[in-house]
């Protein structure tokens, strides 16, 4: 129908012997600069005032892509029968504009018209085929209208390219739905989808309340590392190994420390990071500097303790771990560092070391770390 | 499965069993004013001064006989306010007796139903099984029963403490629902619950950590986000005072997380003939209990796919009702939600399993402005298909503010089934918003149509004839144990000559905080070849369908098949 008219038009503009009429492609972000008080807002959550200056420019100074940021603000007031138009009307002046054709699909698809909502996510994927919300609402199509199969596929493709963004957890839950409607032997992939879907949803709601706190006040550290925090928890909950994670944990740290050099936690997951990337005299230093300003940081002492003693350095190792022995809250770190402190200076300081994994297997009887065997060859050696 | 085929069609049936032809499409409303009783304005909290969660929720009501003299008399449950609550002030509800012909007479006092603590939900089932239709209440401060005491000449009701869902003096009751759940023949009793707040030292403005209550940069009342949710409550029925015992943990239902309860049905979702649980819960995750059969709940919520949204999101569960919108012999959901969401419809793909497909019916749009309590899937306008009517109107008084992009009051919602699983709307009685609650519906007049009662906040409820009037197409069905129990949670699946298969449950409870008319509407197109009705825990029995009428009120009863039959449109004394 729209679609359809406005192909129609385009064909008449373009249209060259038998050859298929081509579309320019249209990205509104070209208008960003002239627009950016109004991208502001919306970025702040204030749609209403994202609308109230777009009312306010005369009309022949609104740049090309005004319509596309005005039908979003409307969108995000929650004002869809006027975002509709617009997006209609956008869709008619740039045709090429894949993501107004995703986002006036999303409309027409929350009001029933899955036909509608089919041809505009044709032209979505056909000019912004690398637009992953797209393929999201492709897969929530494809499950109204009853087709499974078509909707794994899209959901899957959609976490290739978003795998923990806000909208993942829906894929995710989407697919948690789609197992289990296949029957009991399907159940260990629904469950697995239904654990990664509600673990985003509590990140991002993390994440959303840390950035609700810095929009209220910018100044708010606390609320930075706990950004931060979500990224580097992802990190280590999923275990596939997506530095982008660990890239994004990076950049949120350094923005905590631009608001306080002197987060010391900030400083000492950043120290973790560049240990991570075997950059260990950067990581050093950092873990150091952590100390110097909390000296109760117990992974900052032991992994001081544990470069140290990597580089030979036992005797400033050992006074690390006895820190972060001391600093342990509760057993379970306590049993690790002992572990540590053991294994790390079993051949520097053997007496030492027996000591500490007396300990830890004290603690620990059922060994976790493997280290029975070296406690009982140091029990030879010393009591021979 | 075991069926048993009843009654062998007389020769002749097939002409008496006829329907008529289809009619026009949308059922139509007429609000009638003079009903001879004034219809009283139900306490909940003081108009000016709702700044709780407590004086929002509004009233509950049911529809049944309560004179044992065939017709549906109305129960209004009235409310409190916060000062009278904490006085121990008690509350007396109102009984309108009905005459006949939409006219009604107020019983309250003659009755006296009177309780402590602020009533809020009832359910109707005959408790000691003496015949005779009482009550159950529910509230904050403590649930009640109430047995009907009556007799030829008097309209009594005798009240008594529902000790053993007493937990703590702030236990809040919102919807009750009744079903057998175990097969022993004794309906037991599942008690909804919301929140925990003292009225005495509630949340005002902010909550106790300090957090202020806002709702898109408004200032709100709190609720019921950051308050403690309390555990809902599972009572088995005895055969002997005092009637219900604790039984939450034994079925293991105190395993399923504490939620902010509101809404219930108690029947069958999966076909097996056991009462299954669903609970609409605000702001989290809907709850979906599978009855295994020996007293005894496995909580399915999670993979169940009508816990939540499509997206996976909860949403503000309010009210809940069950019907077959597609026309394809199961029984989905609609569950009414908070303005920002949608009124949610769960088709159900059998199994417990349910896919959100609120969209593709068609209501998506429609009803995201709309703060939903009452929900009735009922087919209103005979035409064999399930339409849908919502009790719509915010809770902050506040949400006209365009920040909230809301309106306090609302329009109530009627959809016309296009029994594919679409709703289309159509138009109501009453076109001015009004803060709507609760709903019930019942044929009130005698004539087969489902009339309606609204209820609003701090508004008086009010009254809409259904006008379809044809009785020839219409029928009424009681389902009702040896006992003379109303078989809550059975099942009736109709099939009628065209194809159409029409599947209709009696509820003891749906909507929010309700009881609707124990009865079970049913209209057809074509003629009814068959009836089936799944018992709870019974087998299913098969009835030709020539002996259940059009234009008549029958009478169903397991094994015996048709028990009585009486013409619709009773005359007007």
């Amino acid at each position: 129908m729209r679609l359809a008219a406005l192909l129609v038009v385009a064909t008449l503009i373009t249209a060259c012997g038998s050859e298929p009429a081509l579309i320019p492609t249209f990205d509104p972000s070209v208008s960003e600069n002239e627009l950016s008080d109004v991208i502001e807002s919306m970025r702040r959550g204030d749609p209403a005032a994202a609308l109230e200056l777009l009312d306010a420019m005369p009309a022949d100074t609104l740049p090309e892509g005004a319509d596309h940021y005005r039908a979003l603000a409307l969108m995000d007031a929650g004002r869809n029968d006027e975002a509709r138009d617009v997006w209609e009307r956008e869709v008619a002046r740039h045709p090429g504009n894949g993501r107004a054709h995703a986002f006036l699909a999303e409309i027409l698809m929350d009001e029933g018209d899955l036909a509608g909502a089919e041809e505009h996510l044709a032209a979505a994927q056909r000019f912004v085929p690398e637009f992953a919300g797209q393929a999201l609402l492709s897969g929530q199509l494809a499950l109204l209208k009853d087709d499974d199969v078509a909707a794994e596929r899209l959901f899957v493709d959609y976490l290739e390219s978003d795998p923990y963004g806000s909208e993942a957890a829906l894929a995710h839950e989407s697919l948690k739905q789609i197992f289990a409607r296949r029957g009991p032997e399907h159940a260990d992939r629904a469950t697995y989808h239904a654990d990664i879907a509600e673990y985003l949803r509590e990140v991002h709601r993390y994440r959303a309340g840390y950035r609700q706190r810095l929009l209220e006040n910018p100044e708010d550290a606390e609320a930075a590392y706990g950004i931060a925090t979500t990224y580097l928890n992802l990190y280590y909950r999923t275990a596939d190994g997506d530095t982008r994670l660990l890239d994004e944990g990076d950049r949120a740290l350094q923005r905590v420390l631009e608001i306080d050099p002197e987060y010391a936690r900030a400083i000492a997951n950043l120290g973790s990071l560049r240990a991570q990337g075997g950059k260990y005299a950067e990581a050093r230093a950092l873990f150091a500097r952590a100390v110097e300003l909390e000296p109760d940081l117990f992974r900052a002492q032991l992994q001081l303790g544990l470069i140290d003693a990597r580089a030979g350095s036992f005797e400033t190792a050992r006074a690390h771990f006895e820190s972060a022995i001391a600093c342990a809250d509760g057993d379970l770190e306590r049993t690790e560092a002992l572990a540590k402190a053991g294994d790390e200076l079993a051949e520097a300081f053997p007496a030492e070391a027996l000591e500490y994994l007396r300990a830890y297997l004290a603690l620990a009887p059922l060994d976790p770390a493997g280290l029975a065997p070296l406690a009982a060859r140091l029990e030879q050696q010393l009591g021979g | 499965m075991s069926r048993r085929l009843l009654v062998t069609a007389a020769a002749t049936a097939a002409a008496l069993g006829a329907c008529s032809p289809p009619p026009p499409a949308g059922a139509t409303f007429r609000r009638v004013d003079d009903i001879g009783a004034a219809l009283p304005t139900l306490r909940c909290g003081t108009p000016d001064g709702q700044d709780t969660i407590l004086d929002v929720n509004g009233n509950g009501a049911a529809l049944f006989d309560a004179d044992g003299d065939g017709d549906l008399d109305l129960l209004l449950v009235d409310g409190t306010t916060r000062s009278d609550l904490v006085d121990g002030v008690p509350v007396q509800h109102h009984l309108l007796r009905n005459d006949g012909g939409l006219r009604f007479t107020d019983v309250s006092d003659e009755a006296a139903i009177v309780m402590g603590g602020w009533p809020t939900g009832v359910g109707v089932a005959d408790i000691d099984r003496d015949g005779r239709p009482d009550l159950v209440i529910g509230a904050h401060g403590g649930d009640m029963l109430f047995f009907n005491r009556s007799t030829e000449n008097t309209l009594r009701f005798e009240g008594e403490p529902l000790h053993a869902s007493r937990r703590t003096p702030l236990d809040w009751t919102t919807s009750v629902a009744l079903a057998d759940a175990d097969g022993d023949g004794l309906l037991d009793l599942y008690l909804v619950r919301y929140l925990e707040l003292d009225p005495a030292d509630p949340p005002l403005g902010a909550l106790d950590d300090g957090t202020p209550c806002r709702f898109h940069g408004v200032d709100v009342m709190c609720g019921p986000t950051g308050l403690p949710p309390q555990p809902d409550v599972f009572l088995r029925g005895l055969d002997r005072a005092p009637w219900f015992e604790d039984a939450t943990d034994a079925a293991g239902l105190d395993a399923v997380p504490a939620a902010y309860g509101l809404g219930v049905l108690f029947t069958d979702l999966d076909g097996d003939r056991r009462p299954d649980l669903y609970v609409a819960n605000d702001s989290v995750d809907n709850v979906v209990l599978h009855n295994r059969g020996d007293g005894t709940f496995e909580d399915v919520s999670s993979m169940s796919g009508a816990a939540a949204d499509m997206a996976g999101a909860p949403q503000a569960g309010m009210g809940v009702d069950t019907g077959d919108v597609d026309g394809d012999g199961d029984l989905d959901l609609v569950v009414t939600n908070f303005s920002d969401e949608t009124h949610t419809v769960y088709r159900n793909d059998g199994a417990l399993l349910f896919r959100d497909v609120t969209a593709a019916a068609g209501i998506a749009r429609s009803t995201r402005p709309l703060l939903g309590w009452g929900v009735l899937l009922r087919d209103f306008d005979g035409d064999g298909h399930i339409d849908l009517f919502v009790s719509n109107g915010h809770v902050y008084a506040q949400a006209d503010d365009p920040r909230i992009g809301s309106a306090y009051r609302q329009p109530q919602l009627l959809h016309r089934g296009r029994g594919d699983g679409r709703f289309a709307p159509s138009d109501f009685a009453d076109t001015t918003p009004y803060p709507g609650r609760s709903v019930v519906c019942g044929d009130l007049d005698g004539d087969g149509d489902l009339d309606l009662v609204v209820l609003s906040l701090n508004e008086p409820p009010r009254l809409y004839e259904n006008l379809t009037d044809d009785p020839a197409r219409l029928r009424l069905l009681t389902l009702r144990h040896e006992g003379g129990e109303h078989a809550y949670g059975a099942l009736v699946v109709a099939r009628e000559a065209n194809g159409r298969i029409l599947a209709r449950p009696l509820l003891s409870a749906s909507s929010f905080q309700t009881s609707s008319a124990p009865a079970v509407s049913l209209a057809c197109t074509s003629d009814l070849e068959q009836l089936e009705v799944h018992w709870p825990h019974g087998e299913v029995d098969v009835i030709d369908g020539a002996l259940v009428r059009a234009g008549q009120h029958t009478v169903l009863a397991p094994t015996r098949g048709v028990v009585s039959s009486s013409p619709l449109l009773r005359p007007t004394p």
